[in-house]
């Protein structure tokens, strides 16, 4: 069986590559800097599973995570939101679009892969 | 002889043969008693070796059971050993990933600020290092002017207008800049707080060469940060004073030679 393959998607290449550097050991990883560019990169590499920013230009990862829940490519796939504002409202919101999960900025290497790796072996 | 004396004869006769019969039954019960005897001592005899051996038995058990109590204690303390052991490595490991996580985020923070000499992106690359790694969306980011202020260059959530320029030597931030020292919230300040830094969480001076060429002001943490700093964060900011302070010189050197070379074009 091949590696698991994770979308990461966020306008932030510190956190971009943050989140390659923890994870591409591991995983075969596909980059997304924008929610559009994100729903292009989805349909064509069908993920396992992705790490979606909230906060985004054009269109932030609450639109972005309902429009990939009503793809066929993703509409089973645990999306990981990632965010600045972990407060309850904002994960109402996330949780309301379609998001399997939250994790908060800035994350610990082992709290992002242990995240990762209970979606991926559930 | 007469009848009386055949009589008599044949009554002795009688008890002579009942005598016989009795001594013989009693000959036979003795024997049969002797057997008995013989029969029981034998058991009593094979029960007594019995007994010996059981004794015996019971004498190894529980040499073997104190021998095997002395391994149970021995096994009992390797495994508390080995528990503790293992509490070590987890410990260890936990910090092992601790200290990978932290390198990961001083190496990403560095690469970012030293992949690009644009001034735009390395504002950027500065903005995401507060925001990502140390967590705050609150700050700003100050060059030293020609005037010997601090002036504001980048921001995030603060109101520009109140914080565009600060003098040296004022405030909290003023202060840390006149110093060259680090300040964090609580921590000692040589200036007194102004009332817009009410909220100042860390002001950490731009250094190169002992000299202060700029400031990155930060005010509230993200709230998930619980208003703590971490080793992490004090990490961070030792790297941003230093190598944010080397970007912003080697822009500003950029833009002079390109202007020189212009100049001489």
């Amino acid at each position: 069986m091949g590696q698991a393959k994770i979308l990461l998607v966020d306008d932030s290449k510190t956190t971009l590559f943050m989140e390659e550097m923890i994870l591409k050991a591991d995983y075969a990883l596909v980059r997304a800097s924008d929610g559009e560019e994100a729903l292009v990169v989805a349909a064509a590499e069908r993920p396992d599973l992705v790490l979606l920013d909230v906060v985004m230009p054009k269109m932030d990862g609450f639109e972005v995570c309902r429009r990939l829940r009503d793809s066929e490519a993703c509409k089973e796939t645990p999306i990981i939101m990632v965010t600045t504002r972990g407060e309850a409202e904002n994960m109402e919101k996330g949780y309301a679009n379609g998001c399997s999960d939250y994790i908060a900025k800035p994350f610990k290497s082992l709290e992002l892969l242990t995240k990762v790796k209970n979606y991926l072996e559930q | 002889m007469g009848s009386e004396d055949r009589d008599h004869g044949a009554y002795v006769q009688k008890v002579r043969e009942s005598t016989r019969q009795y001594i013989q039954e009693l000959l036979d019960e003795n024997t049969r008693l002797r057997r008995l005897t013989a029969s029981q001592e034998s058991g009593n005899q094979r029960l007594q070796d019995e007994s010996a051996s059981q004794q015996e038995r019971i004498e190894r058990l529980r040499t073997e059971l104190a021998h095997f109590k002395t391994n149970q204690a021995q096994l009992q303390e390797q495994m508390a050993e080995i528990e503790a052991a293992n509490q070590r490595y987890s410990t260890q490991y936990l910090e092992v990933e601790q200290r990978n996580n932290d390198l990961a985020n001083l190496y990403v923070a560095s690469y970012r600020l030293h992949g690009t000499l644009d001034r735009e992106q390395i504002l950027t690359a500065i903005q995401e290092i507060v925001i990502n790694l140390i967590g705050s969306e609150e700050f700003g980011i100050y060059e030293v002017d020609q005037h010997e202020t601090l002036s504001l260059i980048s921001s995030f959530g603060l109101d520009k207008e109140a914080f565009r320029s600060i003098s040296i030597g004022e405030g909290l931030i003023g202060g840390s800049a006149q110093s060259g020292k680090l300040y964090v919230a609580n921590g000692k300040s040589p200036t007194e707080a102004l009332p817009s830094e009410g909220h100042v969480t860390a002001c950490i001076p731009l250094k190169l060469d002992h000299q202060v060429i700029g400031l990155i002001v930060v005010f509230r943490l993200l709230s998930q940060k619980g208003g703590r700093l971490e080793s992490l964060d004090r990490e961070l900011f030792d790297l941003l004073a230093t190598q944010a302070a080397t970007a912003l010189y080697c822009l500003n050197l950029d833009a002079q030679l390109k202007q020189r070379t212009e100049t001489n074009a």
